[in-house]
């Protein structure tokens, strides 16, 4: 079976600011402080990526010498638990 | 950074996507959530990136004090901070002064200070026989590095509360034993307390409790007077 692909759900309010972003979840009464990194992942979940080209990209991003593909699959679960992201099966793209 | 990177992100992002990942060291992306009453304080003080930085979020309230009203960050401490909450009807105002607690320094965020809600019906259980809880609130607080520190000069917690008459026993929970401590009377309409370390107070009434007070509709409106200088 293919990997989902996550994407942004609606309903956010993103805001940048110097050291990541910050995101507004007005349905859930909650507000989410993104690091950098988990800055770039959330940016990358267009429901165009797997997790794991994420990965890829994120160490291309900062040239790492291998992708971080523990790390995202981490933050993905995360915001994927809070409700900021969402799965988009493949065959749906 | 790969073109292939910069192909993946939308054009009207770049900019700042580049910027983020040029001027930062990769680091495990960490995401720190909270809920907005938790840290509206926080993020009228625009101070949240500050917060989730330091690994700090706001401390967890005592055992049967389970909501959380307002928090409020000690930034500059030469700056006294006043959290000031509406429970429906009830209000309570609590003021850090000056120098009390620690601030923001190098290693992160200033000491968060919290108001949390008792439950009444769960206090009644820890009150002397024979009384009955009608208002309690507790202020918790922790600094950046999780400790605990005592205040430096008092902090008081004052509530507004219709429902308190002159004589209400007020009691503190002991740290260490669990039990209350007599900790003064209430006054008409109001009840005051002093205190360095971080407690959880109850008022009680000797005898059955009075009926409830109606609650006006809609959120309770939060006022915040930051100890914000920037």
């Amino acid at each position: 079976m293919s990997e989902p692909r996550p994407t942004r759900v609606n309903g956010l309010e993103a805001h940048d600011v110097d050291d990541g972003i910050i995101v507004y979840q007005l349905v859930t009464n909650r507000v989410h402080y993104l690091n950098p990194s988990a800055a770039v992942v959330f940016e990358l979940c267009t429901g165009e990526h797997t997790p794991s080209e994420i990965a890829v990209l994120v160490g291309e991003a900062w040239e790492l010498p291998e992708p971080p593909h523990e790390e995202v699959a981490h933050v993905l679960a995360q915001l994927r638990d809070e409700g900021v992201i969402s799965d988009v099966p493949s065959h749906a793209r | 950074m790969t073109d292939e990177f910069e192909k993946n992100v939308g054009s009207d992002r770049r900019t700042f996507i580049k910027r983020l990942v040029i001027t930062s060291a990769f680091a495990a992306p960490v995401v720190s959530s909270f809920t907005m009453t938790g840290v509206r304080a926080v993020l009228s003080q625009g101070s949240i990136t500050a917060l989730a930085n330091s690994n700090a979020t706001p401390p967890p309230g005592p055992p049967n004090y389970p909501e959380q009203l307002i928090c409020g960050q000690v930034r500059d401490p030469k700056v006294p901070l006043t959290l000031d909450v509406d429970d429906g009807p009830i209000h309570i105002k609590v003021v850090v002064p000056a120098d009390a607690l620690p601030g923001e320094g190098r290693v992160g965020a200033g000491t968060i200070v919290c108001i949390y809600k008792g439950d009444l019906e769960a206090l009644a259980a820890e009150v002397p026989s024979g009384e009955t809880p009608i208002s309690a609130y507790a202020v918790v607080w922790h600094a950046n590095n999780n400790s605990k520190p005592d205040a430096l000069s008092p902090i008081t917690m004052t509530v507004t509360n219709d429902v308190t008459e002159s004589g209400d026993p007020i009691y503190v929970f002991d740290k260490d034993t669990g039990d209350t401590v007599p900790a003064g009377t209430a006054g008409a309409t109001m009840w005051e307390v002093s205190f360095v370390e971080d407690p959880a107070y109850v008022v009680t009434r000797v005898g059955p409790a009075p009926p409830p007070e109606p609650t006006p509709p809609g959120p309770a409106p939060v006022r915040v007077e930051p100890d914000f200088t920037g």
